[in-house]
């Protein structure tokens, strides 16, 4: 029975491709190809206009991160519309001509276009387009924190903090009155947008973290009594680069907001429990 | 914890009352403290809240206070944001707590910002008071519920169901009927704006 099996599979081999079929394939590489130059051409796109919005709206963040949100779940249902497509049109299609596990292949296209291509980027380009956002407006709303303030009491020139955003007393150095100072809007939201911003600028060892992580999951699973030597060593290039991003991300959050330098260490290691836990439920140790 | 003789709790209730809308220099005022000290209290509050123990009492106590607000050193003040009564009062309907959680997901996904005041006279902390309520209401007839084999009933003939499954059922499918319909009304709405940027693109 095994031997009829095999002598199936060499003859289906050595069959010609139906030439109906080949047409769907191609017809389905055509469709690929056009929603991936789409969906490239539309991140060009909405960097543009985000970054249009910002400006045009004198620099109100909240209506520019919005407008992000909303592109980005168009971004993401591209991701749906491959997948979908592939279930209702493409596939039904192709069983006529194919069995079901014959057209593994053609469904891993989707997935790798959803997964590899479209998610993925999607991520990079979160990161950098809300840091880029975030950062031309810390250079826009720093710039009110540079104006001159003057004591209420004598007039004298008080000098402001450049690193906190919040209400705070600012003691006048020539009659010693205690003034109240008060920011503006764009002053106060610097404190909530300087994460962006560190984490644009770490933006390498974010990259380095993301493809240490994929060369460990793409290992196989370990099991029982197997060599994990490969397992251990790529493990343990993840656990490097993660902690080298998170102590880097820290370490810039705290440039901009100087009450976090104390913490660098305790934040990091919190970032970092989650890989412990994985790597205990992974690989027991 | 605390800082400057504002306790958690006292934090908790504070920001409960400014995202209801009460204005800083009122919520200052019954706190005892000037701006700055509030603005040092909210940073430190802010900093330090990781380090309060995972479903503890001060934690729990901050998950909750945001339905209802007039707590503490808030409960007698005039303009302290009311309980869930207030905005049940108002909005007594399952549909319309629906209606309000698919026009912010439809606003979501288009990319507009909604106001809720604006939109249906409430503030942020009332819709999330809704929120609360119904979630409540939900895990009540469905979550604690026992399931059964839906199946098995439906065209099988299995065993006959409770009063409590049965409304289960009920409620279950009420749930998705008002989403559905509250979901295509705002997508009709905002049809215009949510043009897919591959709908052009068809195998």
């Amino acid at each position: 029975m095994f031997g009829l099996f095999g002598k199936k599979k060499e003859k289906d081999l050595e069959k010609p491709e139906n030439s109906e079929f080949l047409k769907l394939v191609e017809k389905w590489d055509t469709f690929l190809n056009k929603m991936e130059t789409r969906f490239n051409e539309s991140l060009v796109n909405a960097k543009e206009a985000l970054l249009e919005n910002l400006e045009e709206s004198d620099y109100d963040i909240n209506p520019t991160m919005t407008a992000w949100q909303g592109i980005k779940s168009q971004l993401m249902a591209m991701g749906d519309k491959v997948d979908s497509t592939f279930d209702e049109k493409v596939l039904p299609q192709m069983l006529k001509y194919k069995e079901h596990y014959e057209l593994l292949n053609e469904a891993a296209k989707a997935t790798h276009l959803r997964e590899k291509v479209i998610l993925k980027k999607i991520m990079l380009f979160e990161i950098e387009i809300e840091g880029e956002v975030s950062q031309r407006f810390y250079n826009h709303a720093i710039q009110f924190l540079n104006k001159d303030f003057h004591c209420t009491q004598c007039s004298a020139k008080l000098e402001v903090r450049k690193d906190i955003f919040r209400a705070h007393y600012v003691t006048c150095d020539y009659c010693n009155t205690v003034n109240t100072f008060i920011p503006n809007d764009k002053i106060s939201q610097i404190r909530w947008i300087v994460d962006n911003v560190a984490k644009y600028n770490c933006i390498n060892e974010w990259k380095a973290m993301k493809n240490a992580e994929e060369e460990y999951q793409a290992l196989r699973s370990w099991s029982e009594g197997e060599d994990m030597s490969q397992h251990k060593i790529k493990i343990k290039n993840w656990e490097d680069a993660s902690r080298t991003y998170w102590t880097k991300y820290f370490t810039l959050r705290s440039e901009y907001l100087p009450e976090y330098a104390e913490t660098i260490a305790h934040d990091t290691d919190v970032k970092m429990k989650w890989f412990y836990e994985q790597r205990k439920r992974d690989l027991n140790y | 914890m605390e800082k400057h003789g504002v306790t958690f709790r006292d934090y908790a209730c504070a920001s409960a009352n400014l995202a209801n809308g009460m204005p800083l220099e009122q919520v200052c005022k019954v706190l005892g403290i000037e701006e700055p000290v509030w603005a040092e209290v909210q940073e430190y509050m802010t900093n330090n809240m990781s380090k309060l123990e995972p479903g503890g009492e001060e934690i729990m106590f901050f998950s909750t206070v945001f339905t209802n607000p007039k707590q503490g050193k808030f409960a007698n003040v005039e303009g302290a944001a009311g309980g869930v009564e207030d905005v049940l009062a108002k909005y007594p309907k399952w549909s319309d707590y629906i209606k309000m959680r698919a026009y912010g997901q439809v606003a979501d996904e288009v990319g507009i910002e909604i106001d809720f005041e604006k939109e249906f006279g409430i503030s942020t902390t009332q819709f999330a008071q809704l929120g609360s309520h119904w979630s409540a209401y939900y895990k009540e007839k469905v979550i604690d519920v026992e399931a059964y084999d839906d199946y098995a009933y439906h065209y099988e003939g299995g065993p006959a169901i409770t009063p409590e499954q049965a409304e289960r059922e009920r409620v279950m499918q009420l749930q998705t009927e008002l989403t559905e319909k509250w979901l295509t009304h705002y997508k009709e709405k905002f049809k215009n704006l949510s043009a897919n940027i591959s709908d052009d693109i068809e195998f």
